[in-house]
């Protein structure tokens, strides 16, 4: 089964030959959890086509992704009224990332890709609480980092030749951690070089 | 906005969490719906009995009381009935009884009971939809409906073999219990509050704790509370300044451990309950008849 499918994948690749193309991700970032996060995201992929058929093809790509992500804590503040909170938590990712995609219909216009990535992620919590009305006041501050793992779901659909719009959402996965309770979705443009 | 209103209190909905991992209960395992007259609801109760219970028929057993026993996800009954077995086989406690106090709705509903029984009187108009205050009626139910449920149940120790869990909201409603400490008729001897939602309604529970001070100057009594370094600054900057005027009180009896974890709003239920668990047994919990 496994030599057939081998095969199979090399039939198909010997059928697209061609050199790697590289894409670059920007994407503009929010996220749901237990925070509102306004950030960005830009990865580097080296993709290379390793099979296709007449109305798909298929690719594997490396590559490498940075994001920052701010959670201001003004976001929340109806939800505590009598208190002022100011500051934000800071998120920082650095990822290597890996996985296949699908590149559908004769034009290759719409792509589905899942990654996955290691890397490391890492917070910074800044800010401050008062609350006059029990005469509380105090500044709080708060680090750490951890390794993360996890997938990245792609979807995209190109706009001209080299610019898709693509849409992602990351998550941790098998396990999320104290640092990566997130769910990231990200907006932006890939160009293809 | 609702759901992100009761994750900022319950910070579990919305997040991709990590489930608390707990060893396995030992021992025998019940479960209970018991009416509540004062409420008007019903609640689930999962009982928790050690190895030596069956065997031991004329001896009473400590009793942890775990709110939010089956809320989704944390699952708190499991971790502090798997912590006690856990800390039992290592001879770090003795027996003890767990029940949990949950409820029997489905996953849709799963902060309808507790945003009902958990927030503490209303001071401030209601920001979250569906807090009502109703921390005194559950308070009513614990003692006047719970307890007596229990006792012509199971072999439970009096008041000081008793211990009072609760997490976020539980672990408001956990704080305000401690401060409803009456010295002629005590409830409970000891005391786990985790990461509490100490800012919820303005934050008065401030008000309780003076109204404490102002009725009695001692409170025999072992406290821990508990919050995650990560869990922001609504939570860490109440949790230091609550936890200093506590300590500036100066209760006489009172055994006050404030304690941070490395982690976030979830990740504070299991080493609260399984350090929770060690130290109130560490400071009396039973030992006095």
């Amino acid at each position: 089964m496994s030599l057939a499918l081998a095969a199979a994948v090399a039939v198909l690749t010997a059928q697209v030959p061609g050199p790697p193309q590289y894409d670059v991700d920007l994407s503009f970032v929010t996220s749901f959890g237990n925070r509102l996060a306004l950030g960005g995201v830009a990865q580097a992929t080296l993709r290379k086509q390793i099979w296709e058929v007449p109305s798909v093809g298929g690719s594997l790509g490396v590559g490498v992704l940075a994001g920052y992500q701010a959670e201001p804590y003004g976001l929340t503040a109806q939800y505590f009224p009598g208190t002022k909170l100011t500051g934000a938590t800071h998120r920082f990712e650095a990822l290597v990332v890996a996985g296949h995609e699908f590149r559908f219909f004769a034009s290759r216009r719409f792509l589905v890709g899942v990654q996955l990535f290691i890397g490391w992620m890492q917070v910074a919590m800044r800010g401050s609480l008062s609350n006059p009305g029990v005469d509380v006041s105090g500044s709080y501050a708060a680090n750490a980092g951890a390794f993360s793992t996890g997938a990245i779901l792609r979807l995209g659909v190109r706009l001209t030749d080299r610019v898709s719009l693509l849409a992602r959402a990351v998550g941790p996965f098998p396990y999320a951690t104290d640092v990566t309770p997130y769910v990231l979705l990200t907006l932006g443009v890939s160009v293809e070089f | 906005m609702r759901l992100l209103a009761a994750t900022l209190l319950l910070s579990v909905s919305g997040c991709v969490c990590v489930a608390p991992q707990a060893p396995a209960a030992t021992g025998r395992t019940e479960q209970h719906d018991l009416e509540s007259a004062v409420v008007g609801d019903t609640y689930r109760l999962f009982v928790r009995l050690p190895p030596d219970y069956d065997a031991s028929p004329d001896r009473h057993y400590p009793l942890i009381v775990q709110l939010d026993a089956n809320l989704d996800l944390l699952e708190e009954f499991a971790v502090t009935a798997g912590y006690a077995s856990d800390l039992e086989r290592r001879s770090d406690i003795p027996s003890t009884i767990v029940v949990g106090v949950g409820y029997p709705y489905d996953d849709t509903q799963p902060n309808r009971g507790r945003l009902r029984d958990y927030t503490i009187p209303l001071q401030h108009p209601d920001v979250l939809g569906g807090a009502t205050g109703g921390a005194p009626k559950f308070y009513e139910f614990l003692n006047a409906e719970l307890m007596p449920y229990l006792e012509a149940t199971y072999r439970v120790d009096g008041p000081t073999g008793r211990a009072l869990f609760g997490h976020s909201l539980g672990g408001l409603f956990t704080t305000w219990a401690f401060t409803q400490h009456d010295p002629a008729a005590p409830r409970f001897a000891a005391f786990v509050a985790a990461s509490p939602a100490l800012h919820f309604d303005q934050a008065s529970i401030y008000s309780h704790l003076d109204a404490l001070g102002a009725r009695t100057s001692a409170v025999p009594a072992a406290l821990s509370m508990t919050v995650g370094e990560l869990e922001g600054p609504e939570q860490n900057v109440y949790f230091d300044d609550f936890t200093r005027r506590l300590d500036q009180r100066g209760f006489t009896g009172l055994i006050l451990d404030a304690h941070k974890y490395d982690t976030d709003h979830v990740g504070t239920v299991a080493p609260s309950f399984r350090d929770g668990l060690k130290f109130v047994f560490a400071n009396g919990l039973g030992a006095t008849p």
